[in-house]
């Protein structure tokens, strides 16, 4: 881009920095669980999507959806996902500064305001689906 | 003239420089996209767990799920969590040793190949009065950003 600045040179880490120790391999493991995360989206994508086209549609996802290898998967999901999940209100409190009548409000009451959006999201959600016809 | 490169010393961007990155905007959909993601994704996963395993009874019976999916929220918000949970990959992108938004538009193009008018538009006026972008650059970026987030309600919405 810019052929007259030199760009200052990066050594090239080693494949595996985040091997041996324990904040880097969590932080990495953290990062990996985005696969799941874009996994979960699809599979809530494929449900809309099937349940949207008809019953027919419809049966042959959840006839996928209920095979052994589908509930092994979403155990993994899960944990993955609520790691995913953990780490992400761990790091509000750091990253957003909300400040009330001029105070930075304490980040104890930031991730406890996150908890509790959490725990209302999936009461709503699992309230909508669960009530059943 | 080539100049020499000094050693151990990184210039620090300059005010003007921080204020025409694009990077604030990669950042807020990454953080858009992980709250989303963080709030509602384990509850979903929770459930298909629970519908693998046989445990809701008749509440995925089709009847139920098709009355649900007919509310035009409910597709909405179909879409704004797949589309987001998506765009959450950004941090990937911007933790590569500071890509250009370049770098992170061709990792992200791929996907998404229609542009949203009002995605774009908002982010226009971002770019031009928050950001302080040049006309270009918001442009440039105001289209991108339509386009990131465009065809994810067509396939929703049939």
């Amino acid at each position: 881009m810019n052929a007259g600045t030199p760009r200052p040179y990066r050594r090239p880490p080693h494949f595996a920095w985040w091997w041996g120790h324990r904040a880097y391999t969590l932080f990495v493991a953290r990062e990996l669980t985005s696969i799941f995360v874009a996994a979960t989206a699809l599979v809530l994508l494929g449900f809309a999507w099937t349940a949207v086209q008809g019953p027919d549609a419809y049966a042959a996802y959840v006839a996928v959806m209920t095979r052994p290898a589908a509930a092994v998967f979403h155990a993994v999901a899960l944990v993955a996902v609520v790691y995913h999940a953990l780490t992400w209100w761990t790091l509000a409190p750091r990253a957003a500064a909300v400040r009330v009548d001029g105070r930075r409000l304490s980040p104890r009451a930031v991730l406890g305001g996150a908890y509790a959006a959490w725990a209302a999201a999936s009461a709503v959600v699992a309230w909508l689906v669960l009530r059943g016809p | 003239m080539v100049p020499v490169p000094t050693r151990g010393h990184v210039r620090p961007p300059d005010a003007d420089e921080v204020a025409r990155s694009t990077e604030p905007l990669w950042w807020l959909l990454f953080a858009a996209g992980g709250t989303v993601a963080a709030l509602v994704l384990p509850v979903h996963a929770l459930l298909h767990l629970a519908l693998a395993l046989g445990l809701p009874g008749d509440a995925f019976a089709h009847a139920h799920v098709a009355r649900l999916l007919a509310h035009p929220l409910a597709r909405v918000y179909v879409t704004v969590v797949v589309g987001l949970a998506f765009l959450a990959w950004t941090d990937l992108a911007l933790g590569a040793g500071g890509a250009s938004w370049g770098q992170v538009l061709s990792r992200r193009l791929t996907w998404l190949p229609l542009a949203m008018a009002v995605l774009a538009v908002a982010n226009l006026v971002v770019a031009r009065r928050v950001l302080r972008m040049n006309p270009r650059r918001s442009a440039i970026t105001a289209v991108a950003m339509g386009v990131l987030s465009a065809p994810w309600p067509v396939l929703v919405l049939p």
